[in-house]
This record gives structure tokens, sequence and C-alpha cells, in this order.
């Protein structure tokens, strides 16, 4: 695959994506679940929030990281002004995201139009929200608009796609069609399906990244092999978490051995899904240098070669970084 | 309770003179606020609010209660400020405006959770502010029926409301409305079906058609309704007839209530007029009587089949419209 000299937008605005370095696509900084900020018994301090994550994104730094990307959308705690701070102290490049899903977690405005008879907010209502906010800026809550996204994110409810989360998809899709920009979703249950929707959008199939797929349920559906099979980008993005739901990394490692064998080493993404701050839900502790410092020996272990690893950890989400 | 909580603090209930119980300073749909075309600067939000609490203040208005609930925009910063520059006590409010907005920390919250947030909002205070919420807000989602989070935080209400003597602002959410018909069951509570609903609203407009094929029939209340025969005369020396005592209609015209009032108004005319109670009895039945006999006419018109054509033209008889 060719390498574009192209930019993307981080929230320190366009850098050359030959300069991000190892990535990891799907990571949160400050994560809120919405309506939190309005809870009697949690506070938000802000200099102690950017204590941690400054701690967080220099163990990162320090441990051979170059970018994070926080892929959790508009409406869950971003924080655009932090991250500016956050990157200028760090020197860690961070990429914001806009979009926002599933159903659950949206504001009732999205869910409640007066329309007769109520339908769900329109694709095309959703991809002009989430385009101004890579065209014109992100937004701060009635105060201004900031830097462009970077990314688009969605994601679908997990016990299947609602009516709302197809009307995300379409939107995010439409979005990054127009914008340049890249779409990411996490998968609700059933992976290949879901891509379809965008793909349905013209969506490039390399322009799309396909999140969860290191659940159990997607590799039992080999959801991983389809996914990457049809061109779209596969995140493994849970590395690091060993529980009822995630593989474990040694099969995670084995999974992407197998990848890296039937030739899909550039669909591959890896990430650790931590939560460098969360407020009203459990956290993922892990660093986010869990997969250099821990899951790179094991790929190594698994027979997977460092130019494979480079590609997986820096070019890969360089390419889906990059504005076309 | 002698104490009311304004945001500026508590003030004794007789200082708050004249209060407008129910109001809003500003309101928005939570995630309305991603949403750039309904931003207002701070300074478009006093030139449009100052003036209006002004000109309030000026008519005699002394508390304004600001039924925005939490997630909705409530700013009581915002209040604090326009309270001190214009004179008008502002009571914000703890509560939701309704289950539909209620963001995802507390719409995943059980009824201990909500009534402990909304006790803290009315004796510790409202985030940040210092203010204590005056009232507590409740209501319906929208389209009418209770769901399992309304019933939750009105539960939570009615606990804070004990534990702390501040009362419950409550919002129906509801649209309800009539459809009158004739019925060839005269009993108080007919039986009718909502097929016999469909064939009374056939070849009504298709809106109302839909209106009555989506109706919930557990949540209709059937009931005949009733008028009477003109009364010859209204009074005696001393004692009279008004409102429905002396003209019961059919509502459909929607006169009854207002011809209570008038009569109410006539009563007083006449009796200022007349030289003695009795004559003035006599004057108040000859000028409202011809009126209400009239009304009475036109109310009962259509309710015998050979009229139901000038009333709802193209529409059968009782028989045809109940299928027997």
């Amino acid at each position: 695959m060719s390498v574009n000299s192209t930019t993307v937008n981080t929230v320190l605005g366009p850098v050359p994506a030959e300069e991000l370095g190892v990535v990891s696509v799907h990571e949160a900084l400050l994560s809120v679940l919405p309506g939190a900020e309005h809870a009697f018994d949690i506070t938000l301090d802000r200099a102690e929030i950017f204590e941690t994550l400054a701690g967080k994104l220099r163990d990162f730094r320090a441990h051979g990281g170059g970018t994070i990307v926080d892929s959790t959308g508009m409406f869950h705690g971003r924080d655009v002004p932090l991250y500016e701070a956050l990157s200028r102290t760090t020197g860690v490049h961070i990429v914001a995201s806009t979009g926002q899903g599933p159903e659950e977690l949206l504001g009732g405005y999205f869910l409640t139009p007066q329309t007769n008879p109520p339908t769900p907010w329109p694709a095309e209502k959703f991809a002009d929200l989430f385009s101004r906010e890579i065209t014109e800026g992100m937004v701060v809550p009635r105060v201004e608009r900031r830097g462009p996204a970077g990314l688009v994110t969605t994601a679908v409810t997990r016990a299947g796609m609602t009516a709302t989360d197809e009307s995300l998809l379409r939107g995010a899709a439409r979005a990054a069609l127009a914008t340049g920009t890249a779409v990411t979703f996490r998968y609700g249950d059933d992976a290949a399906g879901e891509l379809d929707i965008a793909l349905d959008e013209k969506l490039p199939a390399d322009r799309v990244a396909v999140g969860g797929l290191d659940r159990k349920d997607a590799a039992d559906a080999g959801a991983p092999e389809k996914i990457a099979a049809r061109g779209a980008r596969v995140v493994l993005d849970h590395v690091g978490t060993e529980d009822d739901e995630h593989l474990t990394d040694t099969d995670r490692a084995a999974l992407v051995a197998d990848l890296v064998r039937a030739g899909h080493t550039d669909r591959i993404l890896l990430s650790v899904g931590a939560t460098g701050v969360a407020k009203g839900h459990p956290a993922n502790d892990l660093p986010y240098s869990h997969v250099l410092t821990a899951f790179v020996p094991l790929l190594t272990a698994h027979g997977v070669g460092d130019g494979d690893v480079r590609r997986i950890l820096e070019a890969n989400p360089r390419d889906l970084l990059a504005v076309r | 309770m002698s104490r009311v909580n304004t945001v500026l603090g508590p003030v004794p209930a007789e200082e708050l003179g004249f209060v407008a119980i129910h109001e809003h300073i500003g309101y928005g749909m939570p995630g309305s606020e991603l949403d750039t075309r309904w931003w207002k600067s701070p300074e478009q939000r006093y030139e449009e609010t100052v003036p209006k609490l002004r000109r309030f203040h000026q008519l005699g208005g002394g508390t304004f209660v600001d039924a925005t609930g939490i997630c909705n925009g409530r700013d009581v910063d915002h209040y604090k400020s326009l309270s001190a520059k214009t004179g008008v006590h502002i009571v914000a409010c703890t509560g939701f405006v309704g289950g539909d907005t209620a963001l995802p920390h507390f719409a995943r919250a059980d009824v201990d959770y909500l009534t402990r947030q909304f006790v803290h909002e009315i004796t510790v205070g409202i985030g940040d502010t210092g203010s204590l919420a005056g009232v507590i807000k409740v209501g319906v989602s929208r389209g009418g029926r209770m769901t399992d989070l309304d019933k939750r935080i009105y539960r939570a209400a009615a606990r804070a409301a004990l534990a702390t003597g501040v009362p419950i602002l409550r919002h129906r959410g509801q649209v309800s409305f009539d459809i009158t018909a004739l019925c060839p069951d005269g009993t108080w509570t007919p039986q009718v079906t909502k097929e016999d609903l469909l064939r009374t609203v056939e070849g009504f407009d298709e809106r109302l058609v839909d209106i009555t094929r989506g109706l919930d029939m557990d949540t209709v209340n059937i009931r005949a309704v009733y008028d009477i025969d003109p009364v010859g005369t209204w009074h005696s020396d001393s004692v009279v007839l008004v409102g429905d005592a002396a003209h019961s209609m059919l509502h459909h015209q929607g006169q009854g209530a207002n011809s209570a009032i008038e009569d109410a108004g006539a009563i007083a005319d006449a009796l200022r007029e007349a030289g003695s109670v009795k004559e003035g009895l006599a004057l108040y039945q000859a000028t409202r009587k011809p009126v209400t006999d009239k009304l009475q006419a036109i109310s009962r018109q259509g309710w015998t089949e050979d009229e139901i054509n000038d009333v709802f033209p193209g529409q059968k008889p009782a028989a045809a419209a109940t299928g027997e």
C-alpha cells in the first residue's frame, strides 16, 4: 500500500502523517458517561484529571508511543482544550474524534424528534452534525468551535442495530466520505452486516475500521477474517483485557498471527481501549503502553516479524487517519 | 414551610409576592448543546432575558420558578446573576422534566440513587453553585405513557419531597383528545371496540384515522354524554339555576363552561340593574335563556340520525357506525 504524503488532524492542528509514530487508535482520555457531569457524587477536578492523563501519556511516550486517538466521540467527556494542553505538555500527538453512539448513549435531543410519526434523527442530519466538526471545528458546547476532528466514530447496540444506530452509522459514513476522514465503529452483534451499511454509503472499505473484534463472540463467528477479507480495518481494541467477554492476550496474539499469515497484515489495528480517567463508569486502567510493553513480545513469540509489527503499529493507523 | 430556596439563598415565603410557578429561562433537550443552531452568546442571552424579567418585576411579579430539570440546560449561575440584577426571586429545581431527558448516568440509576441526587441538590447544593433547589420537577416521557424510568424518578421525587419538605412540580407530558360519536348503547359506559371507533372515523382525514388506529384501548375512557331539554323557568323569587343545572348541553361546541361563566356575568349585571332580587333574576333569565336555548339546540343537532349529515357530512347513522 502506498503511503500518501498527507496530514492528520490532531488537536494542535494538521500534522504530517509520517510524524505520528506508534498510534493507538481506540483509546479514551477523559471518559464521562453522559449525565455523570451533573451527578452529586462525582467531581471533575481538571487539575487532577490533567495530571493523571499527562502521567499516562508520558508513560506511553516513554515506551515508544507517538499518537493517542481519543475515539469516544463528541458526547462522552471529550474536552478539546484539555487535550490541547496535554498534547503540548507531553509531546504525544492527540487525535480527537467526532460522532456518538450507540443509541442508548445519545441525549434526548436526538431521540425525541418533533415529527409525526416520530422517526429517528435521519442519517443526513447526523452527517451534517459530524461533518461540521471536521470542516468548522469540534464544539465546546455553547462556547466555541476548536480544531477539526481527526476521526468519525460511532457504535452499534450490542443486542443488535437499532434504527437510530443505523442513522448514526450511515451519517458517520457520509461525514467520512464528504471530508476525507476515516470512520470507526464498535460493532453490535453482526460485524459484517453492519460494515455493509457503511459500505452501502459508498465509502471505500479501507476507510472503515471495525472495533470490538477481539470479543470472544467475534472470534467465534470468524468476524475478524470476514472484515479483513472485505478490505476494512480490523481493530482488536481490548488488548490486555482478559475477561469472560474477551480473548486472552495469548489468543489475541494467535489471531493476529493468523490474520498476518492470511495476508491481512495491512488490515490490522491494535489498541488497549484504556480509559485515562473514567467518570460514572468503570475504568479500564491498563496503561496505553500495554501493546508496546506486553503484547508486542507475544506477537514476536507467535512468529509475527518485526516488519509486520511496525506496519500494524505505525503504517496502518497512519493510512487510516491520513485525510484523503 | 416558612423558607423557600431561591438561587440566591433561602427567603421567607412571605417575601415571594406574585409567583410564576412553572417557567423556563432557557431550555434545551440534552444533546442539543452539540448543535450550534441552538447556541446563544452570553450577550444575546442577557439581552433577551433581562428585559423580560424586568417587565415581569415592574408588573408586580415577585418570584420566577424555573422548572428546567437536570440535563436540560439548567444554568444556576446564570439565574443567580439574573436574579441579583433584576430583583426577581428565582427558584431553581432539581429533578427531571421527564425520563426521556435523563442522560444515561441517571437513566441507569435506581430510586435510591435518584433520591440522594435530589436531596443533595435541595440540602447541599446544585453542583458547585452553592444554590439549593426549591422544587422537584418530574414528568412523563414523550408519548404519554409512564416508562419504568419515569416511575423511578417519580418515586425518588416523592421520597426527596418527604425528606426535605420541598414540593413537586409535575408535567403530564400527555395530549388527550375526545372523539364524540353516535352510539346506540345508551348506558353510562358503552362497550366500544377499536373497530367500532375506526368505523366511526372512516372517511375523516387520514391523520385522524391513523391516531385512532394507534390508540392503546387501555388508555381510552369511554363514557356516554347526556344533555337536557330546555328548562321553562330558571328561577323562583329568590333561587336561580345557572350553568348545567339550567341548560346542560353536549360538549362538542365547547359552549358548556363558557355559558356558565356568561351566566355569572349576566346575573351580576342584572342584579345591579334591577330594583329587586326578584326582578333581577327574571331579567337574568330573559337575557340568557334565548341564547342558551339556541346553543342547546345546536349541540343536539347531529344527534339524531336524520341530522347527522348536516354536522358530519358523509358519516353513517348510529347503527351503521357500530356495524350492527
